[in-house]
C-alpha cells in the first residue's frame, strides 16, 4: 500500500471512529466531553514545542515560549478540569447537573 | 529514537486519547477514561523533546 493511500485509509478509519465514539456519550456527560475534547485538543503543545526548538533568539524564540506556556496551561488545565468535573458524576449524579 | 518508535508511540497516544472519549459514555469509566487520556497527552509532550528532525525525517 502506498504511503498516501494508507494515510488516506486511516483518515476514512478514523472519521469512522470519531463518530462512533462521540455519538455513544450519554446526554449527562455532554459538557465533561466538551470540556475533554478541548484538553485532546491541547496536543498542538507537541507542534509549539517543535516551532519553539527550532526559533531564532529574539522575538521569534519569545513568541515561541509564550506559546508553549500557553498550549500548557490549556492541556494541563483542560484535563483538570474535566476529572473535576466528572468528580461530580460518580454513579449517581450528586452535585450540579451543568 | 527511530521513525518507527515514533509512529509506535504516536498510535499509542491515539489511542489513549479514543479510550477518553470512549470513557465518557458512561459515569462509572468516564473519570477513568479521562486519565488514560492524560497519560497519552503527557506521554507526547515527554517523547517529543527527544525529537530529532535529521534523525527522523
Amino acid at each position: 500500500m502506498s504511503n498516501g493511500l494508507a494515510l488516506l485509509a486511516i483518515f476514512t478509519l478514523a472519521v469512522f471512529v470519531g463518530f462512533e465514539v462521540v455519538s455513544k456519550v450519554s446526554t449527562t456527560l455532554h459538557t465533561p466531553l466538551m470540556s475533554g475534547a478541548n484538553a485532546i485538543h491541547g496536543i498542538i503543545l507537541v507542534g509549539a514545542i517543535l516551532v519553539a526548538g527550532h526559533a531564532e533568539p529574539g522575538l521569534e524564540l519569545i513568541l515561541g515560549i509564550i506559546a508553549v506556556v500557553l498550549a500548557t496551561i490549556n492541556m494541563v488545565g483542560g484535563f483538570v478540569v474535566t476529572d473535576r468535573m466528572l468528580e461530580m458524576f460518580k454513579g449517581k449524579k450528586q452535585g450540579e447537573n451543568k | 529514537m527511530s521513525r518507527n518508535l515514533y509512529d509506535l508511540l504516536g498510535l499509542i497516544c491515539a489511542v489513549a486519547f479514543i479510550l477518553a472519549l470512549k470513557g465518557l459514555s458512561s459515569p462509572k469509566s468516564a473519570r477513568r477514561g479521562n486519565i488514560i487520556g492524560a497519560a497519552g497527552a503527557a506521554l507526547a509532550t515527554f517523547v517529543v523533546f527527544f525529537y530529532k528532525s535529521d534523525e527522523v525525517h
